[in-house]
């Protein structure tokens, strides 16, 4: 019991620690965590290998060679799939997901919530997490993302927008724009009925352009889809989030001519390129060979392969479009050298393919050569997504800030040995301001002292000096230093070279107290113990130093307690005001010009403890000076 | 009625051989409100080896006279003499020795060390100073708790203390000041014991005020009334209780018979001055 009041205090400091001292740190913390992850520069980019399930045979179970993923998991009907990990042999991890239900619409990704109301008119929807380039799917189905937004940025004045086609719808804000009443169209030239105001959005001023949607959706800002149409009521939305895979064995006969196959999983991911078609264990190539001219022509192209599906591409606008070519039609083969009908344009290109995925919506793949009887014919589909560098949640960025305005208190603790290991001058620096507060402590004390005495024994100092004693705590210690240190300087006493002038500035601070207190004290004496001692034909030496001392010790104790965290003060100003490095404010001033939180909070500490130490060390004093005092 | 005051004053002691004289002695304090006469026209004379007693109702200005007596503080007219000299020099002799109500114990002091200051601020030497404190706090039942600070003692425990202290340098008047008023009837009575004691092994010519007239009786050879507005000495009772007195003595019909005595003597000059 008696050790609990004791402790009380402590637990009091602890208490105040975890209820400031946390919340606020989380606050401040998840708040820069939150900016950080919207930083895109700050993203990274994660890949894997493509995920090559093997083992196709047998139907309801899926099995990977790698690894799949950290984020992911195969979900089915918004469940998580059971899974095993078995070594194989040569020390292969293998990935086993069993009990597959074919029929299930099983899809290896995890999906971001989206928030926003599906009733058929609402076409708005945010998201916490920040995959603004993941897929997004209605109902199973992946939907097709193309906006454009201009190039002007509006300034207040501006109301018109260049688009580079006026398909689609335009959209403000989440805000379907009508056409004649908020804009209207000259060509590809959209102008609006009023002009916008900087920052529409309030955010960042990029978003607050008219996007044109000419796709399913567009992303209004980093957390917010708009969809052209708004979705019916009942239809399920999904954001991939983290990366999606999926393997499948495609449909179609493998007789050694056949070279159409079908596949029934819909596209996952935003291009047919990331969908991968396998022959066995073989990927095709998926991304083509560009053609070379041969003969320094546009007409005629070496082929490096006999066969292969040719494709003429060609950017309009920064996009890709591919135009299948057929033999005899558009070109015609002699041994190694494909000869055009037309001549390529400048922006044309030719490239040749194993296989083309004509169309995704008739789900029909086609190879340039027909597999041999008895292969496997599958597609894969992946995509990584870059993530934030710092976590994918809010709270692992909080943990992983560079820099923590306010860390949570126990990191504080944890780092404490470290900090002492990286910075050993630190000891060097506590023992120096010590010194200081100590010098500073003496000198106030010694003023305080005498200053309180002689007010005591002649009256009439006090009423001509005090109002200056209390005068001198109102000017700013902060302005005191620098004319100080200047006057010093001229009797060559430098702060470097001497404890002097920290004694001066910590004593000016430290000495208002101890006189007050002590005069306070000196006249605190019980009237009948002066009678006392005047019964005894006591001289008033002896009042003074018998009595009145003794009477005022408790009062002169507590002023010096008061006095030495003042006198630390005026140490840790004098060392910050003058960049003395060799005190522990210089320490803190470097840590703050150097933007080092984390050692700026170990120093805050350090200071506390300090002050707390000062004061205690009064407090020992006290008990060994005056015992009889323990009562108290 | 200052004949009276006279003629009793007489029966106290002769003039001549008295060791405290208070003639016509006047103790105006001033005030903003109009001064307050503190003491009007007091006579008294106290004989060597005297216990005397001062009892009145609050403000009769007993404490005043005990005060003008130990010159803490000085009077406004008439004479006063302690040990035939002006109060200031019997002070600066050490005539006396005061017990306040309060024990007055300087905290910071062991319980010796409260004992020995006076003779300390005498410039008495260590070990003599030592002895004496050992023997007078021994002399109070108190030597066993010499090396303990005030506040581990009782009250009448500090009070005891307090009263070895005012014996310390052995003066010939010891002036005691309401010194049991707060403390228990039982340990009172033990005190009251205790001081009779050291008055008779002393010898020591003791002035006590007091509000118990019991406690006057049972200590004094003489009770000095006094009544208020303004303060004065109305009447003195002479107590001839046999010597030594015990428990028993206030039991006895006489002791009855002075106490009422007393009583009706303050609640005539209680009239007198209403």
């Amino acid at each position: 019991m008696k050790f609990l009041q004791k402790a009380l205090p402590v637990l009091v400091a602890l208490a105040f620690v975890v209820v400031i001292g946390y919340p606020t740190a989380l606050l401040i913390g998840l708040n820069k965590a939150q900016s950080d992850m919207k930083d895109r520069s700050r993203w990274e980019q994660r890949s894997v290998t493509p995920l090559a399930p093997i083992d196709l045979g047998n139907a309801d179970q899926l099995t990977f060679l790698q690894p799949i993923h950290n984020t992911g998991l195969l979900v089915s009907e918004n469940q998580p799939l059971p899974l095993s990990v078995i070594l194989g042999k040569d020390g292969e991890q293998k990935i086993v997901y069993t009990n597959l239900n074919t029929d299930s619409n099983v899809s290896l990704f995890t999906s971001a919530p989206l928030e926003g109301n599906v009733d058929g008119q609402n076409r708005v929807f945010r998201t916490n997490q920040i995959f603004s380039d993941s897929p997004l799917y209605l109902n199973g189905r992946l939907l097709n993302l193309h906006f454009e937004k201009p190039e002007e940025k509006p300034d207040g004045v501006i109301t018109e927008f260049n688009f580079s086609s006026s398909d689609g719808v335009f959209i403000l804000n989440g805000e379907l724009l009508v056409e004649g009443e908020d804009y209207q169209l000259d060509g590809n030239l959209l102008m609006m009925a009023e002009p916008l105001p900087l920052w529409t959005s309030g955010q960042e001023p990029d978003w607050g352009r008219p996007l044109r949607v000419s796709g399913d959706y567009a992303w209004a800002d980093s957390q917010t889809i708009v969809l052209r149409d708004p979705p019916p009521v009942g239809t399920r939305l999904e954001l991939a989030a983290s990366f999606v895979a999926w393997a499948e064995q495609l449909d179609g006969a493998v007789d050694g001519s056949n070279r159409t196959f079908h596949f029934a999983q819909p596209r996952l991911v935003s291009t047919d390129r990331d969908r991968v078609v396998y022959v066995n264990d073989q990927p095709l190539n998926n991304s083509g060979t560009r053609l070379r001219n041969v003969n320094d022509n546009e007409l005629q192209f070496g082929l490096p392969k006999l066969e292969g599906i040719i494709v003429m591409e060609e950017r309009i606008e920064r996009v890709l479009h591919q135009t299948q070519l057929f033999p005899d039609d558009d070109y015609t083969i002699e041994e190694n050298t494909l000869t055009l009908v037309n001549a390529l344009e400048k922006n044309q290109s030719l490239r040749q393919y194993d296989y083309l995925i004509l169309d995704s919506e008739f789900s029909r793949i086609v190879l340039a050569e027909a597999p041999f009887t008895e292969s496997v014919v599958w597609t894969s589909q992946y995509k990584v997504y870059d993530r934030p560098g710092c976590g994918l949640t809010v709270f692992k960025c909080f943990e992983t800030l560079p820099q923590h305005p306010m860390p949570l208190p126990h990191w504080i603790i944890e780092s404490l040995p470290g900090f002492f290991v990286n910075n050993p001058e630190v000891f060097g620096q506590i023992g120096y301001t010590t010194f200081g507060s100590l010098a500073a402590l003496l000198m106030g004390g010694v003023v305080g002292l005498l200053l309180a005495s002689l007010f005591v024994v002649i009256r009439p100092l006090e009423r001509a000096f005090l109002p200056w004693v209390v005068a001198s705590q109102t000017v700013p210690i902060i302005a005191l230093v620098p004319v100080l240190m200047l006057i010093l300087s001229q009797f060559g006493i430098t702060i470097q070279a001497s404890i002097l002038p920290t004694a001066i500035i910590g004593g000016y601070l430290s000495f208002f107290p101890i006189t007050i207190g002590t005069t306070k004290g000196l006249r605190s004496v019980d009237p009948l113990s002066i009678d006392l001692m005047h019964s005894y034909a006591a001289n008033k030496w002896q009042i003074f130093f018998k009595v009145r001392f003794y009477a005022a010790l408790p009062f002169v104790f507590s002023s010096f307690k008061i006095g030495a965290a003042a006198a630390l003060v005026g140490a840790l100003i004098s060392e910050t005001e003058t960049s003395n490095a060799s005190g522990l404010g210089f320490a803190i001033l470097g840590r703050v010009q150097a933007g080092n939180v984390a050692d700026l909070w170990i120093l805050f500490l350090i200071s506390v403890l300090m002050g707390i130490l000062f004061v205690s060390a009064v407090g020992w004093a006290e008990r060994f000076l005056a015992p009889w005092m323990r009562k108290v | 009625m200052t004949d009276e005051v006279v003629k009793n004053a007489e029966q106290v002691a002769e003039p001549a051989n008295s060791i405290i004289s208070v003639r016509n002695v006047n103790k105006i304090f001033p005030g903003k409100e109009g001064d307050v006469v503190a003491l009007s026209g007091a006579n008294l004379e106290i004989a060597s080896g005297e216990f005397v007693s001062l009892i009145g109702p609050s403000g009769c200005g007993k404490t005043t006279l005990l005060r003008l007596v130990a010159d803490l503080d000085q009077i406004t007219s008439g004479d006063l003499l302690v040990n035939r000299k002006a109060p200031e020099q019997a002070r600066l002799d050490r005539d006396y020795g005061y017990v306040f109500q309060a024990p007055v114990l300087y905290e910071w002091r062991t319980v010796i060390k409260n004992v020995e200051l006076p003779l300390e601020i005498m410039g008495t030497p260590a070990s003599q100073r030592k002895q004496t404190a050992v023997r007078l706090l021994e002399l109070v039942g108190l030597g066993q708790f010499k090396e303990h600070y005030p506040w581990q003692l009782s009250g009448g425990m500090q009070q005891r203390v307090s009263i070895a202290r005012a014996l310390s340098f052995s003066p010939s008047i010891l002036l005691m000041d309401e010194p049991f008023g707060a403390l228990d009837e039982i340990t009172r009575e033990q005190m009251q014991q205790e001081v009779l004691r050291l008055w008779r092994e002393t010898q020591t010519t003791t002035v006590f005020v007091t509000h118990s007239i019991s406690e006057a009786v049972f200590l004094s050879t003489h009770v000095v009334m006094m009544s208020a507005r303004p303060g004065r000495i109305t009447e003195i009772i002479d107590i001839d209780l046999p010597q030594p007195r015990t428990a028993e003595t206030r039991e006895t019909e006489r002791f009855y018979e002075l106490v009422n005595e007393v009583r009706e003597a303050l609640r005539r000059s209680e009239q007198a001055s209403g």
